[in-house]
């Protein structure tokens, strides 16, 4: 996130009129340098960052708020003066809606939580924090591909208005 | 204490380095400061930032002559780094300013991550470093920095000899394309260079030809070199005299040339004698041309609170010290 603030700085220092898109995760809010760059955001006003958080609770070692409660994030946000905004990350269209509304962002920096869950769409993979950096053997991935593939047969084609 | 004329005609000194040796003291943080004040007018994308330590890391006039192009981080040194990083990506040159004992001290594995490995154009400056650093004692004095920026791959590590050098030093790493990092002290020290004197990153610069032993030093510890050097003169001991203001890259020419010719080196550096300057000489010349060689810097232990003066005395970087050093170690290896 750091490195984003100072590009976000750096941009609206030149008056460039870019966004600075920023994907963290839930986990990596437990270190102090995470935090850092959220005052530093905030006091700078860098309504040109958005962070995207993918709020899916797990951690190496299991669940965030067994390991280091982090909740309520998206009031701790709101305390550290950005623009807050949660929505369903496994959710397409509350995706992209947040997303065409962030590119209006003014004031404050921008932070979407998107709750997910982990592994979705894998039946034996769901919300299992044990997966969080394992990669699964032939056998279990090719029973993930099947369950995935039949998921995407069944996607439609979303217009973005 | 040698006086300006003993140094003036000291024999073998390099008359091409348009050395001169006043009665002047500067800080050199005055030359980081100063030199950025002029970097600030010729170079745009110049940026400085700073966590908390203005003043006493001299960029303050920086701030006031060009107050868009600074920023203030406030007590966060991994994000003054990190954040360098990101305007770096953006095209601007940053320095990012410190105390080294903070930076790169806590932010050292940002450093080593959003910096070295992405190549990115900051310049990380290490303020207050050393034992010289005095009264604030052991936390603030930092004498690792060298050794763990010189392991970084990509890192320019420079230790400049005094206010003019640092000027140079400062503008040579605006210029340079990649991360550098420059460590300095907190205390006056002689001003012995010129304005003429060249700098150029990488080049160590010869002060004083010799034959029986080479001091090899940076930083301000050098102009003690080359007083420790006038009394060995007295005492029939040709010293040469080498400020080695890059320590990484070394300049690995010069250093062997000298190793072949004295038969010793002696290395002077106010740092840890573990992994600093006396490190990467001894690594160069075990590869290449076994030297007998003995390290002058800090045993591995830390610092204290004192007097600069007092600390400086103590931990055996006064030109007496240097001197009685290299006097023992010559005479020891010549015998054997």
């Amino acid at each position: 996130m750091s490195q984003a603030c100072g590009m976000a700085y750096g941009l609206k220092l030149d008056g460039k009129k870019n966004i600075v898109w920023c994907l963290t995760s839930d986990g990596e809010h437990e270190e102090g340098n995470t935090w850092e760059a959220v005052l530093f955001a905030a006091k700078n006003k860098l309504d040109n960052l958005v962070c995207i958080l993918d709020r899916n609770y797990i951690q190496i070692d299991g669940n965030t708020e067994d390991i280091m409660p982090l909740d309520p994030l998206d009031e701790k946000y709101k305390a550290f003066n950005w623009n807050v905004k949660v929505i369903k990350g496994n959710d397409m269209k509350e995706i992209l809606s947040a997303l065409k509304q962030a590119r209006n962002n003014k004031g404050k920096p921008l932070m979407i939580i998107a709750n997910t869950i982990p592994g979705k769409g894998v039946s034996f993979m769901e919300n299992d924090h044990t997966w969080h950096g394992k990669p699964p053997k032939s056998e279990e991935a090719k029973i993930a591909l099947a369950e995935l593939n039949k998921i995407r047969n069944k996607i439609k084609r979303i217009k973005i208005k | 204490m040698a006086k300006r004329c003993d140094l003036e005609r000291l024999k073998g000194l390099n008359k091409d380095l348009k050395l001169e040796f006043p009665e002047q003291k500067i800080p050199t943080r005055n030359g980081y400061g100063d030199a950025l004040v002029e970097l600030g007018k010729i170079n745009k994308s110049v940026m400085v930032l700073c966590a908390d330590l203005t003043e006493s890391t001299r960029v303050e006039k920086f701030r006031e002559k060009f107050p868009k192009r600074f920023v203030e981080i406030g007590v966060a040194e991994q994000n003054l780094v990190t954040v360098a990083s990101g305007l770096a990506a953006v095209g601007k040159i940053p320095f990012a300013s410190s105390y080294a004992m903070f930076c790169p001290g806590r932010c050292w594995e940002q450093i080593r991550t959003t910096i070295c490995y992405n190549n990115q154009n900051v310049k990380i400056i290490g303020a207050h470093s050393g034992v010289s650093v005095g009264p604030d004692g052991a936390t603030h004095q930092a004498l690792e920095d060298i050794a763990i920026m010189r392991a970084l791959p990509n890192m320019v590590v420079i230790v400049p000899a005094d206010y003019e050098q640092t000027k140079k030093a400062t503008h040579a790493i605006a210029k340079y394309k990649g991360p550098a990092y420059m460590r300095f002290a907190r205390e006056k020290t002689p001003q012995f260079t010129t304005k003429s004197t060249e700098f150029k990153i990488g080049k160590a610069q010869v002060l004083k030809r010799g034959k029986d032993l080479a001091i090899i030093g940076a930083g301000p510890v050098v102009y003690e070199c080359l007083e420790a050097a006038e009394m060995l003169e007295r005492k029939g001991i040709s010293a040469e005299v080498i400020n080695c203001h890059t320590i990484k890259p070394l300049d690995k020419n010069t250093i062997l040339s000298a190793a072949k010719k004295c038969g010793c080196v002696l290395t002077v550096e106010e740092a840890q004698i573990i992994g600093g300057l006396g490190g990467a000489i001894s690594e160069l010349l075990s590869e290449n041309w076994p030297t007998k060689i003995k390290r002058i810097g800090v045993r591995d232990h830390f610092g204290e609170s004192g007097s600069p003066d007092e600390l400086l005395q103590k931990f055996g970087f006064s030109s007496k010290h240097i001197f009685k050093e290299a006097f023992k170690f010559c005479k020891c290896v010549k015998n054997n």
